[in-house]
């Protein structure tokens, strides 16, 4: 028998009952009738297929990922945090090892730099030069207010003018 | 240490951590690594259902790693391993996604200047039977984020909902809600892949 009740309890049941264990209504109709059986078990066959699919994933991601930056010389075959040699108790604040940058591929980085690093540049010029002062919309000087910090990959150039900051991705060396 | 450290049933789980962690946590080297290498590959497959990016998995994974190692020393086992090792990566993850919506137009922009490195692929690609492949698309690409890490957790990674809801810090009413919203959008859609009548191809339990 299958009725669209049964059909809403499986949809909603435990793994156990899927499988026909236990006591209530529905693991006896997967126990007694083939056709809720047959639907339980596609069920838990689809569930157990994206599991072993998901662990598969995972462990040959892992298998290629170093914990050493990408440009680090040599090999890095093990498992071994950067930030500290033996034992535990390392102290906070240690860096972590990334294999690639965390905001974005490294080239986009280093050109993403050097154009914010051109238009300071301007600015700068602008506002300081001595032979060209920098003449706004309201014929005000425009001044730059740096803001960095340590926990920011990034430093934010404040102005005078609201309409206008400038943000310096910072690379990992810098 | 309780001996909650493993979901009972899940062949991916990490079994009989308790030695390890014990002797990591007393600093024995070859011990750190080994509990390294044993958890890093359920660190990757949480961080991934998380964030649903292969890359943000890659980073929340060594980010925990390094945690675990700077940590391990001040784990006193009042909750399980695997709980402990769960919240550090939630935490890690829920960072990464912080520093992601600061920088997000920011990120935007480069990531639209960056024409994809060739012989990238999402690793979804490499599943070979097309309806275990849609079946993992939907569940890591369509659930929202709460129902999509409980799924895992309990129904395929075989928690109790008890554990699981420590495990995220969840009423375990609120945890039931997401878990049978889940189900049903999962479920609906493997029924629905496999129309009622064709029963003759079902896959049986071993």
């Amino acid at each position: 028998m299958m009725n669209d009740t049964i059909r809403q309890w499986l949809l909603e049941a435990d793994v156990a009952t899927l499988e026909g264990r236990g006591g209530s209504e529905l693991a006896r109709f997967v126990r007694e009738d083939p056709e809720v059986g047959a639907l339980a078990r596609r069920l838990t066959a689809a569930m157990r297929q994206a599991d072993a699919a998901l662990t598969g994933l995972a462990e040959s991601a892992v298998a290629e990922l170093p914990l050493q930056p990408r440009d680090a010389a040599g090999p890095a075959p093990t498992v071994r945090p950067t930030t500290r040699t033996s034992g535990v108790g390392a102290p906070p604040g240690s860096a972590v090892a990334r294999r690639r940058p965390l905001y974005g591929p490294r080239p986009a980085m280093a050109a993403l730099t050097l154009v914010t690093a051109a238009v300071l540049l301007l600015v700068v010029r602008h506002t300081v030069g001595p032979d060209r002062p920098f003449a706004g919309p309201d014929a005000k000087p425009l001044t730059a207010d740096l803001h960095v910090s340590s926990d920011r990959p990034f430093a934010v150039f404040r102005t005078d003018n609201p309409d206008i900051a400038i943000v310096w991705l910072l690379n990992e060396g810098d | 240490m309780n001996n909650r450290d493993r979901a009972p049933n899940h062949p991916g789980a990490v079994h009989d951590l308790a030695g390890i962690v014990e002797r990591a946590r007393e600093g024995e080297r070859d011990s750190v690594e080994e509990l390294l290498s044993r958890i890093r590959p359920l660190v990757y497959r949480w961080a991934w259902v998380r964030t649903a990016d292969r890359d943000d998995a890659e980073d929340v994974t060594q980010i925990v790693l390094v945690r675990v190692h700077e940590r391990l020393a001040g784990f006193e086992g009042r909750s399980g391993f695997t709980s402990w090792l769960y919240r550090i990566t939630a935490n890690a993850a829920a960072e990464l996604r912080r520093r992601r919506g600061v920088l997000s137009r920011l990120a935007d922009r480069v990531r639209a200047m960056v024409v994809t490195e060739p012989g990238v692929r999402d690793p979804i690609e490499s599943i070979e039977d097309e309806r275990v492949r849609l079946l993992v698309s939907r569940i890591v690409g369509s659930l929202p984020d709460r129902q999509r890490t409980v799924f895992d957790l309990v129904d395929l990674e075989g928690y109790s909902p008890a554990e699981a809801a420590a495990m995220l810090d969840l009423n375990p009413a609120t945890l039931r809600v997401h878990l049978l919203r889940a189900r049903r959008a999962i479920r609906v859609r493997i029924l629905d892949d496999s129309p009622s009548g064709s029963t003759e191809g079902t896959e049986h339990d071993e």
